[in-house]
């Protein structure tokens, strides 16, 4: 009897003291991003830096390109980090959101098993796409609407190739799972050279450095025309800190350390690849 | 299998080399649940004792939705409760959206049927005329219902324990409405999501047994505390 | 009604020492009555058995009379001749259920929950209620969990729990109905003499009437929510007012005038009624055998007759087999009148 109002008390208490651990007095803005920048590490760099600057704290929100250019078009977010230029071409064209700017690039490379059934290696990316349909060897897709997925439909389209069972299978998931799915299958895939880099998935890498092959990051600022609670301002102050000279060598030197190579090259105020 | 033994090795050297950030992980994990855990038992207590103890009308519908409730998928909970909480959303003028407070609110969701079920099952398994006995022996109704409780413990610290293990392993909602952002709501389920798909695979075994270790901590403390007047 | 008008005098004079009682009490479910007492008074120190078949509202007027569980209630419960609320009930009352609703935890301490939940301390409510254990005669038993204890013991238990607390009234609700009958026959004897040392009102609702003859001064009979007869145990026991109360006190042959001959409607026990020839006259109802079964030490024959099913129960195995014509015969000083039934 004793114990169990004692034990009620503690729960009470407990719950009361809870949201105190995360409301923070500080401003703090949304930012959508993809997950290639979370699961490489770059936003553990990135942000402390950010809002050390600025006084502004952020919620990193990593999902797929799409959803966070969808979270951008509906106002849950108050600034877009992605890598999926057709798609963040069309959502500026709506008219909803602010500046775009060029932030950064990597590149995407073709993965397959050691063996490269398909023989693809060394070949163009097209040529590697319709060797790879050609002998039907598997390729795994991460099939989730993500920047790396749009980027792997539009180079089966330049390919003249529509892919489909039994080769072509889709995980729905991020670029981490999908290459340990790729490499299980020993099936192809085509991953940013970041994750790659980052996890020893087994793969051998295959195809690279084919201008079809660019992964270019955009900053978008989301406005209030797209929901009365966005703060443009906090959009303003991450797309002017992270194309500014702190945050560009910042990226510059991201992953140096660990890989003996940088993930990203810093492209801030350079022309744009993608126009 | 070096992947366990490496998790293994690493979750101990996260918990005894005080390691900032697990430690903070895990604090905010078990505040969050245990808040989620308090929040089911406040709607959920009355409301089973309501099912288990009344007769108005509505009553088994009642139970059989808390029954069907306690399958329902956090991930479901979890974009219903994002849904409410976006800024465009009924409920988006608090700003509660990846905060703490919405990954109580969503796992409270989740715990809220589980205690209701549970703790109509316990109630129903003691004897229905227990608290007329109790009023014929000059208990009030409050002190009635205290001793309905006393002797319907065990299952009832049971179905706290039930809610709590629903809440304290469960990554949908956590992951949709906290958002897993670091230092803010980053819980041990979200950090092993995380460690897996950046493949620190031993790392995300480690935040596998530091929730194991929690969980069983916390139901240990409560066993303890439930069984000791006898 | 004249049987109400005179039960009302009667009460009246009584309930200057009325310890518990009620005036117009009605409970209610679901839009229909349960239970409708004009008056009842049960003096300190006096057993009043509730006889009643299942279904009359015996349980329902119990806990009416001790504001028990959540009924739809009307009129007063009286205490002491004053209408009473539940607060006052509540430290007055004391109640034993048919089941014995124990605690988990050692005997001891479950005879001590009435007074801790009266807000006594541990230690004073189990040195208070140790006594009564031994006056049940289970005070050995009281380091025993509850759980393991017989039917019998149980309830040995539920009873010194209850009047652990010195009530001023004690409702026991068919506490011997889950007994064998040596445990009840031996409870009621040591409750009988408990109950004879105390102060206390008691009312035992009750279907066997053996129980109300051990225990009862007074014996009200409940029939359909309504209290059809009230007065001393014997004479309510010999003098069913009805149909219905005549059934209720083991008068089941029911004998209307058509059949007699005679102005009233008779009834008579089985134990009365012989189906062999021969016996002392007295009414005589001509019928055929349907059939015999012998009990221990005696035997029933159900004979069909202008008045219904007859039944007859006599020692010895003597009987006329089955189809065979038979003459029941109850001799005149085992007749009773009673009133056509209440429908």
């Amino acid at each position: 009897m004793q114990a169990a109002v004692v034990a009620a008390v503690l729960l009470v208490l407990t719950a009361c003291g809870a949201p105190a651990a995360g409301s923070s007095a500080e401003r703090s803005l949304i930012l959508a991003t993809t997950t290639s920048t979370q699961d490489s590490g770059l936003l553990d760099e990135l942000l402390p830096a950010f809002t050390a600057a600025t006084g502004w704290a952020v919620k990193p929100v990593a999902v797929g390109s799409g959803q966070a250019i969808e979270m951008g078009r509906r106002g849950e977010a108050d600034v877009v980090l992605v890598h999926s230029p057709a798609a963040e071409e069309e959502y500026v064209a709506e008219g909803t959101a602010g500046r775009r700017l060029l932030v950064m690039h990597n590149d995407f490379v073709l993965l397959g098993p050691e063996a490269d059934p398909a023989g693809v290696r060394g070949a163009r990316v097209d040529e590697a796409m319709r060797r790879i349909a050609g002998t039907g060897a598997v390729f795994v897709s991460r099939g989730d609407d993500s920047g790396t997925h749009a980027r792997e439909k539009s180079l089966w389209e330049q390919a003249g190739v529509t892919p489909g069972a039994p080769w072509y299978q889709e995980t729905g998931q991020g670029m981490g799972a999908t290459l340990r799915v790729a490499a299980e299958k020993a099936g192809y895939t085509l991953s940013d050279r970041a994750t790659h880099l980052a996890q020893p998935d087994g793969l051998a890498l295959l195809v690279e450095g084919d201008p079809g092959l660019l992964n270019v990051y955009h900053v978008i600022e989301v406005t209030t025309r797209a929901g009365e609670r966005v703060q443009p301002e906090a959009a303003a102050a991450f797309a002017d800190w992270i194309t500014g000279p702190d945050a560009q060598r910042l990226i510059g030197e991201f992953g140096s350390a660990r890989y003996g190579q940088p993930l990203f090259v810093p492209d801030a105020g350079k022309p744009d690849p993608t126009g | 299998m070096d992947v366990l033994l490496d998790g293994l090795t690493q979750a101990l050297s996260l918990l005894f080399s005080g390691d900032r950030e697990t430690w903070a992980i895990t604090l905010l994990t078990l505040r969050v649940s245990l808040a989620a855990t308090a929040v089911a038992a406040l709607v959920g207590v009355p409301l089973g004792a309501a099912i288990a103890l009344g007769a108005f009308p509505g009553r088994r519908l009642l139970l059989a939705a808390a029954n069907t409730g306690m399958g329902l998928p956090p991930v479901v909970v979890g974009l219903v409760v994002t849904v409410l909480l976006w800024r465009s959303g009924p409920l988006g003028g608090f700003g509660l959206l990846y905060t703490p407070t919405a990954m109580v609110v969503a796992q409270a969701v989740i715990a809220t049927p589980v205690v209701v079920a549970l703790v109509a099952a316990a109630l129903q398994q003691v004897d229905p005329e227990f608290l007329v006995q109790m009023q014929g022996l000059g208990a009030t109704r409050v002190r009635a219902l205290l001793a309905l409780g006393a002797e319907a413990r065990l299952p009832l610290l049971a179905a706290a324990m039930a809610a709590f293990g629903a809440v304290v392993s469960e990554v949908g909602a956590a992951q949709m409405v906290g958002g897993n952002i670091a230092g803010q709501t980053r819980v041990l389920t979200t950090a092993a999501v995380l460690a897996t798909s950046r493949g620190e695979f031993g790392l995300a075994i480690a935040f596998g047994l530091v929730l194991l270790l929690l969980a069983f901590a916390v139901n240990l403390v409560v066993t303890l505390a439930g069984q000791r007047p006898r | 009604m004249t049987s109400r008008s005179v039960t009302s005098r009667s009460v009246t004079s009584r309930s200057v020492t009325s310890r518990i009682g009620c005036r117009d009490l009605r409970v209610s479910a679901h839009g229909r009555e349960l239970l409708q007492v004009p008056e009842l008074d049960v003096a300190a120190g006096e057993v009043l058995a509730v006889l009643g078949p299942n279904g009359a509202g015996k349980s329902t007027l119990l806990r009416a009379l001790g504001h028990l569980g959540g009924l739809h209630r009307g009129g007063d419960v009286l205490l002491d001749g004053r209408p009473a609320g539940s607060r006052d009930l509540r430290s007055a009352v004391a109640a034993v259920l048919q089941r014995p609703i124990l605690r988990h935890g050692t005997v001891a301490a479950n005879a001590a929950t009435g007074l801790q939940l009266r807000g006594v301390g541990r230690g004073e409510a189990r040195r208070r209620s140790a006594p009564w254990l031994d006056a049940l005669g289970v005070g050995h038993l009281a380091t025993r969990p509850a759980r393991t204890l017989s039917g019998g013991e149980a309830q040995r238990v539920a009873i010194a729990r209850a009047l652990a607390v010195s009530p001023r009234v004690l409702l026991l609700d068919e506490p011997f109905a889950g007994l064998d009958a040596t445990t009840r026959a031996d409870l009621l004897a040591d409750l009988r003499v408990v109950l004879d040392g105390l102060d206390t009102a008691t009312v035992l609702v009750t279907h066997d009437r053996d129980e109300a003859v051990a225990l009862a001064g007074r014996t009200a009979l409940l029939v359909a929510g309504r209290i059809r007869q009230l007065g001393a145990t014997e004479r309510v026991l010999d003098r069913p007012v009805d149909v219905d109360c005549a059934r209720l006190v083991g008068f089941t042959n029911v004998l209307p005038p058509a059949v007699t001959g005679r102005p009233d409607v008779c009834v008579a026990r089985p134990e009365h009624c012989s189906a062999v020839n021969g016996r002392p006259a007295g009414l005589r109802i001509p019928g055929t055998v349907r059939r015999v079964v012998p009990l221990g030490g005696g035997t029933r024959v159900d004979v069909d007759t202008a008045a219904g099913t007859l039944a007859c129960l006599a020692p010895g195995s003597d009987a006329p087999p089955p189809g065979h014509a038979a003459v029941v015969t109850v001799a005149d000083q085992h007749l009773r009148r009673v009133c056509e039934p209440a429908r």
